[in-house]
């Protein structure tokens, strides 16, 4: 068992020096701050403490780059291991191929973890210079659940990466998210509305599609709305949890049987 | 010459051919005085055209949505018109909404309804200031947004308590839209309600007056009873039962069925 985790752990670390090394995190925080910093100095009409609009700019900017920058890593770490052959002395190692897909998975989470916590450290420190409220309780679960989010969509890309070439796969997921972001919450709705048909299309697509939605307090946090329970909070993470480890072993699975 | 280049020289003729009856269509459909000026105009008039108006239109929605603490509700807060008490308007610290009951059939439902806010609420007086970076916007963007110059100058006036700072933004609205009588009859609706000032309140609604009866707009045929209203009150103000008078009959000629014409003429009674 022990054995197990080292090996595991050895992979995380060859994940997170790897996407490190690639800079990608240093162009982003760059951006945000090209975009964010201007913004904190304007006072339309004169009136100072006015600061949704950059909240809300923020979270969104955070978002989409966690989001591209966890599809794109987790879409490219099979795939570019195949193509420059370094996959070849990892398989040499007596070590099982599903323990890679999950080394290099938590890899790629814990970046890009560690690059959310810097994003939300960032954007605490922008909301309490602001409006002098220093990170209040929704604003842990926002980031709690945003780590939740960032696990679905990066399993679902690793998933993808080993079936799908890597810009079909990055689209499907870019696709996949957004449409659930925008509709997720509605399926239901709409199921209701469809005939039978549509209506069982669409009751299964609620059941099976990624609900990230459930992960998105961005509103919460902008508006300042109270926090919600730490229970419904463990519930939504629960799904995380489910839905991650569902696509690691369909991704373990495919990997087994991947001729390479 | 070959099939290839014979291709080529023929599209080419033909594109050109198509781009000169589209430039003649342009230049002949449309009348010389109706036609965008646009060789004065600034930046965002020469790249976004008539997308300006579009994109102020969004952020005032936007502005809209910030109101309601991040949802998108419909009604009416400025008006005063009868739509707005028919839902609560609880101020923005109130108790948190209370979660659906968990339901085995669809948990989704209530992971999506806890977590995402569904209350009906409004922004406090002093909150309406994060309205403000996103009216500025609109108004930058689009000078031609009225809803946007009326709307800023509401939280201006009625929720920071500005008054001074409305009116100058509604003369910038009257010199980027000198047709519409909208921003004068705002003028005086903030120069009665928070100035008290009855004789610019004067000024500003006969101003709107001289210009509604040739406006086009839609909300003519509603605010010309209420601006009769005003005029005829504040004529009573000033002790001028004959004015008042004129302007009530003015108003009953427009719509004697209209709550405004209605209240002028109680008010007369009472006098």
């Amino acid at each position: 068992m022990m054995h197990a985790v080292r090996q595991i752990s050895a992979l995380v670390k060859l994940s997170l020096l790897d996407l490190y090394r690639r800079k990608d995190m240093a162009v982003v925080v760059i951006f945000l701050g090209i975009v964010i910093v201007p913004l904190l100095f304007v006072s339309p009409f004169g009136v100072k403490g006015a600061s949704r609009y950059i909240n809300e700019l923020t979270l969104l900017l955070i978002w989409v780059f966690t989001a591209i920058i966890g599809v794109a890593r987790a879409a490219q770490i099979f795939p570019l291991e195949i193509e420059s052959r370094t996959i070849f002395p990892m398989m040499a190692k007596p070590i099982h191929r599903g323990q890679i897909v999950v080394g290099r998975y938590l890899g790629v989470w814990l970046a890009l973890a560690s690059a959310l916590i810097v994003f939300y450290g960032a954007y605490g420190i922008l909301v309490g210079v602001r409006s002098g409220t220093w990170f209040m309780p929704v604003f842990w679960q926002a980031l709690v659940l945003h780590l939740g989010f960032l696990a679905i969509v990066s399993a679902l890309a690793l998933l993808g990466s080993l079936f799908m070439t890597a810009s079909a796969n990055v689209t499907c997921c870019g696709m996949v998210c957004v449409g659930m972001l925008v509709y997720g919450s509605r399926l239901e709705q709409f199921a209701e509305q469809q005939g039978p048909f549509g209506k069982t299309v669409l009751s299964i697509l609620n059941w099976v599609a990624p609900h990230v939605e459930f992960f998105d307090m961005r509103h919460r946090l902008v508006h300042d709305w109270p926090s919600v329970s730490w229970g419904v909070c463990a519930l939504a993470l629960g799904y995380a949890v489910a839905y991650t480890t569902l696509c690691l072993m369909a991704a373990a699975v495919l990997f087994k049987n991947k001729r390479i | 010459m070959k099939d290839q280049d014979r291709i080529r020289i023929y599209g080419c003729l033909g594109l050109g051919l198509c781009l000169l009856v589209g430039a003649g269509i342009g230049l002949f459909a449309t009348p010389l005085d109706d036609r965008p000026q646009v060789n004065n105009a600034d930046l965002f008039s020469l790249l976004l055209g008539d997308a300006r108006q579009l994109m102020s239109d969004a952020i005032v929605a936007k502005a809209e949505v910030y109101f309601h603490g991040g949802l998108e509700v419909e009604c009416d807060h400025h008006g005063g018109e009868a739509d707005h008490d028919d839902h609560p308007h609880d101020a923005h610290n109130e108790a948190p909404p209370a979660a659906s009951s968990f339901s085995w059939k669809n948990p989704w439902r209530t992971i999506t309804q806890t977590i995402h806010a569904q209350e009906h609420i409004h922004l406090s007086d002093t909150g309406s200031a994060e309205l403000l970076p996103l009216y500025w916007a609109a108004c930058r963007v689009a000078p031609k947004n009225i809803e946007a110059y009326e709307n800023a100058a509401y939280v201006l006036s009625s929720n920071l308590k500005r008054p001074d700072e409305a009116l100058k933004l509604l003369d910038e609205g009257i010199r980027n839209n000198p047709k519409t009588y909208r921003l004068d009859f705002y003028k005086g609706q903030i120069a009665v309600g928070t100035l008290h000032d009855t004789v610019r309140a004067v000024q500003f609604f006969s101003r709107a007056w001289s210009k509604i009866t040739t406006s086009k707009e839609e909300s003519v045929a509603q605010d010309q009873p209420r601006l009769c209203f005003y005029l005829g009150y504040l004529a009573l103000q000033q002790g001028d039962r004959a004015e008042a008078q004129r302007w009530l009959l003015q108003a009953q000629k427009i719509n004697a069925t209209s709550a405004s014409a209605r209240d002028l003429a109680r008010l007369l009674e009472k006098q």
